[in-house]
């Protein structure tokens, strides 16, 4: 239903919603892990976009849900004014136990996303993830950077649609807000993850020891059906484990995929190609990422792996509190790359 | 050769190497039950892609009929959800050998099976008198040869049913199969809240400093059943609640919650704490059985909704059968952290209602500031951790009731497992066979562990053989077991904790 922005009055609705949906069957525990601020509106991305993974994240992990619509997307706020609309969903799980989603929903022109506006909607003591939907960019993450002491984790998707300069630019503003909190907030990406089997894939290659020599022979990275930011990440991870460097002097973006040229630690070339955004399979999510590394001698090595769906994603993310350190290297090298 | 920089930090699930499953006894019950959902968990998870499962066994099967099987196993119930082309696909991995345990034909042609998967993992889902001969039929046919790849072997319980016989298995293993290849299993160590244990302790800070005889009263593990022998009743007859519960898990239970932290956790850093609790457990012997023990077996009464006979009515169980369905322990451990506290064991069945957890009974604070009044309601702090059912965690604490009196009573906070991570949680036996086949033993049970146990139990078994104390008591069926059970406690300030 909807409601002021007055917190008191929030809390009491979620109350009322949680007594008529709690299931008499269940031990009455009322058990929140963490709060998911998610912010909308930004571009064209409406709050409706983060429906999916929400829906993969019910019944699995009880939560506080609080989405910020700047654009109000399907709502109409009474005389501009900033409005809440509060509701709950419990999903019976197989032993019959309700596990709930607590959403709050701001909306309306005006000051929705200032820290005012959602604070205090915050349940205390647990972990805040704040995900902002659509193409990163240093404005559309400026809220949360300003409420740096609320939020332990940043979780974006840098491939939110886009051309490869455009795709470097988002994974920059990501690393632009990792240090613009002094690395007090955690930074994730659905991109980054949705590579992750690419890069097991890879790894797994190289595991036996008589591969291992091939490293220092690759000449080439391509890689196929991945949207542009998915392609830098898998390349600015191997160039990251691999020492690889920027070619001075060179103009970023002058590869398919958006970097700059690279070399190894020894100043031999690596030549990155790609399909880029145009390919239609970087559009499908359920596609296959693909990739495949070139040698000084020897046949190439082709990598083909699933990738992750964003529910799987948006789970691991919730679960867990630490800086992924590869991801921190891959942005660092990012930020070198302009 | 220097590490693979690509794998570092990535952290790799682990994928066991190509392999070769074989199931002794593949037309039993725990291979219905148990391992096949396992194996199918795994498959589907793409934890096992480059193994091959062959059951052997003595029944008149092929490979097409042994898959018919398991296709309708993996159409169960209580199965994992799974679409009809992946249940095609994982009964295709599967092959049979007809073959009695004892015959060298069976065990060539496991030997012809492909060189593309050099690494063996024998199961022995079979009774344990034909243990010996599987395991040498393994031995004398060259399955067990380490050459090629790892040649392992899966035990599952009992492991004898004293000291004595169970060394005499440990050296028949032995003969085979180096020990750091022989995973004796005790599912109830694949148990998620069983290994939660040690995160607890381990992962926490509030918990360890309190975790020693200065603050802790007592700790009592319960493992109580409603169900009775049911179809088991010939095996129960030799076996007794203190074997088939003691033993093996509840001994588990005690050392996991009883250890010093281990220096890392490989496994025999884990192993090796685990064996120096059952190595500090004072011995219980005929001069001590009759105050130290207590056992008792079930009489007819209401369990599970309806009228059940006595023990003594069960099928396969003698008329005036003197084995117990419940016992009862008080444990006292010979070292520095835990002397003077005693660890009160308890297990039965036909029991009011189905529980396993350990509870840790705190001691009373030092100085009774607020009266009597609030003395006699407040209650020491309970920590209870609920292995089955409703897994969770449980802090009892006293708080003041609202008013001018300084009364207070005891209060929770409670922590379901259940509410906070919605998911079924994975059965141990998918856990287990993984680890078997990557070669983790930290879950498994080392040689001297089971020895420090069977020690400990055949020295019961042998006091009350000799003494014929104490007395067998009776339990109505579906009660909290035998009123004898109370003297354990030793302190009127002590309460078993309600079933």
């Amino acid at each position: 239903m909807s409601t002021t922005l007055d917190p008191r009055a929030i809390e009491r609705e979620i109350g009322r919603i949680r007594e008529r949906e709690s299931n008499p069957y269940s031990s009455g525990i009322k058990t929140n892990l963490f709060n998911l601020v998610i912010f909308a509106g930004h571009g064209d991305a409406g709050a409706q976009a983060a429906g999916p993974a929400l829906q993969d994240l019910l019944g699995r992990r009880p939560a506080r849900i609080i989405t910020i619509d700047r654009a109000g997307t399907g709502r109409e706020s009474t005389n501009g004014q900033a409005g809440a609309a509060v509701s709950g969903r419990c999903f019976p799980d197989a032993r019959s136990r309700g596990v709930c989603f607590e959403e709050i929903s701001i909306f309306g022109e005006g000051l929705t996303e200032d820290i005012g506006a959602w604070a205090p909607l915050l349940i205390r003591d647990i972990p805040v993830y704040a995900w902002v939907l659509g193409r990163p960019a240093q404005g559309s993450l400026a809220p949360v950077v300003e409420a740096a002491e609320f939020i332990d984790k940043l979780i974006v998707d840098t491939s939110a649609g886009g051309s490869p300069a455009e795709a470097l630019d988002a994974i920059r503003a990501l690393q632009a807000a990792r240090l613009a909190s002094r690395r007090s907030i955690v930074v994730s990406d659905f991109s980054w993850q949705r590579t992750r089997a690419l890069r097991v894939a890879a790894a797994r290659a190289f595991d036996p020891p008589e591969a291992r020599g091939r490293l220092a022979e690759i000449r080439e990275v391509s890689v196929a059906g991945l949207p542009p930011a998915e392609g830098a990440m898998f390349f600015l991870w191997l160039a990251s484990r691999l020492g690889w460097k920027r070619v001075n002097g060179r103009p970023a973006g002058e590869t398919p995929i958006g970097l700059p040229r690279f070399h190894d630690s020894r100043g031999v070339r690596i030549t990155l190609s790609g399909a880029g955004a145009r390919d239609e399979g970087a559009r499908d999510k359920a596609a296959p990422a693909e990739a495949a590394l070139r040698f000084l001698h020897g046949e190439p090595l082709l990598l083909s792996a699933r990738r992750a769906a964003d529910g799987e994603i948006l789970l691991t993310e919730v679960d867990n509190l630490h800086q992924d350190a590869l991801l921190e290297d891959a942005l660092a090298l990012a930020e070198e790359a302009v | 050769m220097q590490e693979n920089p690509l794998a570092a930090g990535l952290g790799l699930p682990r994928e066991p190497p190509p392999l070769s499953l074989v199931i002794f006894g593949a037309s039993g019950d725990l291979t219905r039950r148990k391992l096949v959902p396992a194996l199918f968990s795994l498959h589907l998870k793409g934890s096992a892609a480059r193994m091959r499962i062959t059951g052997f066994a003595r029944r008149d099967w092929t490979t097409e009929s042994f898959r018919a099987r398991v296709r309708a196993m993996l159409d169960a119930e209580d199965a994992p959800p799974a679409s009809a082309v992946d249940k095609d696909a994982f009964a295709a991995r599967v092959d049979f050998v007809r073959s009695s345990f004892d015959s060298p034909e069976g065990y060539a042609a496991l030997k012809e099976a492909g060189p593309d998967h050099p690494n063996r993992l024998f199961y022995l889902a079979t009774p344990p008198d034909a243990y010996q001969t599987v395991v040498e039929r393994i031995h004398q046919s060259g399955l067990a040869d380490q050459s090629r790849g790892y040649a392992r072997i899966i035990v599952e319980k009992p492991l004898g049913r004293d000291l004595a016989s169970a060394r005499a298995l440990n050296e028949v293993f032995a003969g085979a199969f180096p020990e750091e290849q022989i995973y004796r299993i005790d599912h109830y160590l694949g148990k998620e809240t069983v290994q939660n244990i040690m995160l607890l302790r381990f992962g926490n800070e509030i918990f360890e400093p309190v975790w020693n005889n200065r603050y802790v009263d007592h700790v009592q593990i319960t493992m109580a059943e409603t169900i009775g022998v049911e179809s088991r009743g010939r095996y129960y007859e030799g076996a007794g609640a203190l074997r088939d519960m003691i033993q093996n898990h509840m001994l588990q239970l005690l050392s996991l919650v009883a250890m010093e932290p281990p220096v890392d956790l490989a496994p025999d850093s884990v192993r090796d704490e685990k064996v120096k609790v059952l190595k500090s457990i004072k011995p219980i012997g005929a001069d001590a059985v009759e105050a130290e023990t207590v056992r008792a077996q079930y009489a007819a009464g209401i369990a599970e909704g309806g009228e059940v006979p006595g023990y003594r009515r069960e099928q396969e169980v003698a008329p005036d059968s003197g084995t117990e369905t419940y016992a009862a322990l008080r444990v006292s451990l010979d070292s520095w952290r835990w002397a003077g506290v005693p660890f009160l064991l308890r297990t039965g069945k036909r029991l009011s209602r189905r529980a396993t957890e350990i509870s840790v009974h705190f001691r009373r604070p030092p100085l009774n500031l607020f009266g009597d009044r609030a003395r006699l309601s407040a209650q020491p702090n309970v920590l209870v951790l609920r292995m089955q059912p409703q897994e969770g965690i449980t802090l009892s604490f006293n708080a003041k009731i609202p008013g001018h009196a300084s009364d207070m009573r005891t209060v929770a906070m409670d922590f379901a497992y259940g509410s906070a991570f919605a998911e079924e949680l994975p059965e141990a036996y998918e856990r287990l066979l993984l680890d078997a086949m990557v070669g983790d033993s930290t879950l498994f049970m080392r040689k001297d562990e089971v020895d420090s146990a069977w020690r400990f139990v055949t020295g019961i078994l042998g006091g009350w053989a000799e003494t014929a104390r104490p007395c067998l008591s009776f339990y109505r069926a579906g009660s909290s077991g035998p009123d004898e059970a109370s003297r354990l406690l030793a302190s009127a300030e002590r309460r078993w904790r309600r079933l």
